[in-house]
């Protein structure tokens, strides 16, 4: 039992973190971790996450089956401060897939003709948000088989870029100063985005002790392996001066092996990864925002359900009308250099913040509560690391676009914010 | 608690609203009590609770749901003064077990007492 809730748990973090937007991002490290510092970057970013996945596995043991962010900050922080990281993280999901949306679009009009390509996205997304309206949800076999298919074709067309006889291996470039993989640090974290996901999907308490954890480590191995390899892949095969501009690195290095059905192949990938990512990301979102709404927080409209197997609709709306929204912003000239610097802010801000619960909550006594083997002494620099460093990152001149993006959104979750509480700013001014 | 099961059956079992969301729900509830070790299960069929058992946690395994808490806890969410979304958000109950069912109950809840 434990082994099979092990491997699907695995299967969920896994599934959530291989996407194409990992890709975009994953050649944006190249410029500041070439060679062989790519994996000394990942292995950075993959201890950061182990710490970062050991805290979210302790904290869940305390609030099984709750909306993890949103408990552990609450408890931590209070209400307010709680709600306003909670839609920071409904904001990045939206932001996230905006992007999935327009490289898929991307995508399918390199492979198919004129509008072909448009009306296949349309009908995918369409197709997706159906199946969630209607309340079905992807069986594990399923998750598990998409998980699996993605990760053992992307492993497949690095193999055959490694040992293409026809490639003439370039140069491995020499390793990124200390500085550059500080700056490479922060973006390679976003490869392992969404593992986190696991802790709602536990289904007994005993879980939290050690199959939560050995699962979610497993997949932070994984994923560091799985990139780390295509990676190696796509800097054997392409110039170091090609390949930061990439927005679909996996297509173009099926284009370069000239192997018949290497580009079917990689648009099956992109796909997959896409249906899979977007299905969870919309269904998850849209119960955060369900769940804020029965807590009385939101409008009683994100609670509505509909159907007769009572889909929070409205909810599920809002999320798809906001990634569509989204995604032609992510076409924005301005904001090709500058888009894994807004995902690496966000997801650094994100992650210190569930540190920081985690460094509050230690101090509590719960009997409930599983504890991993975590000090704070390691956890404090983790924590330092990710809030300098995606604070340095946001800094960087070419982030001037990522900040105008920033700046909207922190606007709008405080405008919300203030809303939501406008009575008692009201009753304390009184 | 048995009371506390018994009425909040009843009210489930006679409301018509309820039984035209839920008409197609089939599953089995169990409820731990933490303080008591006590487990108890909700058979629910189309809809309708039936059998209400009690025993110890271990009698509730192949459960699909499962909801853990002190007793008194579990009776407040079960009579509707405390809304279970926040209670499990605030680390006062567990909850574990399909969506789809955590859905269900929380409808049920918001029929029954509009929390």
């Amino acid at each position: 039992m434990a082994l099979f809730e092990g491997v699907k748990l695995a299967a969920v973090a896994a599934g959530m973190a291989i996407t194409i937007s990992c890709n975009t991002v994953l050649v944006s490290l190249f410029p500041h971790a070439p060679g062989r510092a790519l994996f000394t970057a990942l292995a950075l970013a993959g201890l950061c996450m182990a710490v970062v996945v050991l805290c979210f596995a302790e904290l869940a043991s305390r609030f099984p089956g709750a909306i993890g962010i949103r408990a552990f900050t609450k408890a931590a922080f209070g209400n307010r401060f709680s709600l306003a990281v909670t839609l920071f993280y409904v904001a990045m999901v939206m932001l996230i897939g905006g992007l999935e949306v327009y490289l898929c679009h991307l995508m399918l009009a390199r492979v198919l003709p004129g509008a072909a390509g448009g009306a296949v996205l349309a009908m995918l997304l369409a197709a997706i948000v159906w199946v969630n309206l209607a309340g079905h949800e992807l069986s594990l076999r399923l998750q598990v088989a998409m998980t699996l298919a993605v990760a053992v074709t992307m492993l497949t067309l690095a193999w055959l870029a490694l040992h293409d006889a026809a490639a003439t291996p370039l140069p491995i470039a020499a390793a990124g100063a200390g500085g550059s993989l500080l700056e490479a640090v922060p973006r390679a974290l976003f490869l392992f985005i969404g593992i986190e996901w696991a802790v709602m999907h536990v289904g007994r308490h005993a879980a939290f002790r050690r199959t939560l954890p050995l699962a979610m480590i497993g997949s932070v191995v994984a994923i560091a392996l799985l990139y780390g390899t295509f990676g190696a892949a796509l800097q054997a095969r392409f110039g170091p001066g090609t390949l930061g501009s990439m927005a679909l690195p996996h297509l173009e290095l099926a284009r370069a092996l000239n192997a018949p059905g290497a580009i079917w192949l990689a648009t099956a990938v992109g796909l997959l990864a896409v249906l899979s990512s977007f299905n969870v990301g919309l269904s998850g979102a849209a119960r955060i925002l369900y769940s804020l709404a029965r807590e009385r927080e939101l409008p009683a409209w994100f609670a509505q359900l509909h159907g007769p197997r009572l889909v929070p609709r409205n909810a599920m709306l809002f999320i798809s009308c906001g990634v569509l929204v989204m995604a032609p912003l992510m076409a924005l000239p301005a904001l090709a250099e500058s888009l894994s610097m807004l995902f690496s802010f966000h997801l650094a801000m994100v992650y210190a913040c569930v540190l920081l619960a985690w460094l509050r909550m230690r101090r509590r006594p719960d009997g409930r509560g599983v504890h991993q083997p975590l000090h704070p002494l390691l956890v404090w620099p983790v924590l330092a690391f990710l809030a300098t460093t995606g604070i340095g990152v946001m800094a960087e001149p070419q982030a001037a676009a990522a900040r105008m993006i920033l700046l909207g959104e922190c606007l709008a979750i405080g405008a919300i914010s203030a809303y939501l509480f406008r009575s008692a700013l009201v009753h304390t001014e009184g | 608690m048995r009371d506390v099961l018994e009425q909040f059956r009843s009210r489930v079992n006679a409301s018509a609203q309820i039984q035209r969301i839920v008409k197609d729900w089939n599953t089995d509830v169990a409820l731990d009590e933490r303080d008591t070790a006590t487990s108890w299960r909700l058979s629910v069929q189309h809809g309708r609770i039936g059998a209400i058992d009690c025993g110890a946690p271990a009698t509730t395994d192949g459960c699909a749901m499962r909801i853990v808490g002190d007793g008194a806890m579990l009776r407040a969410v079960f009579e509707g003064r405390i809304n279970g979304i926040r209670a499990n958000n605030d680390g006062l109950i567990e909850i574990y077990g399909p969506m789809g069912d955590q859905v269900k109950l929380d409808a049920i809840a918001l029929i029954l007492w509009g929390i």
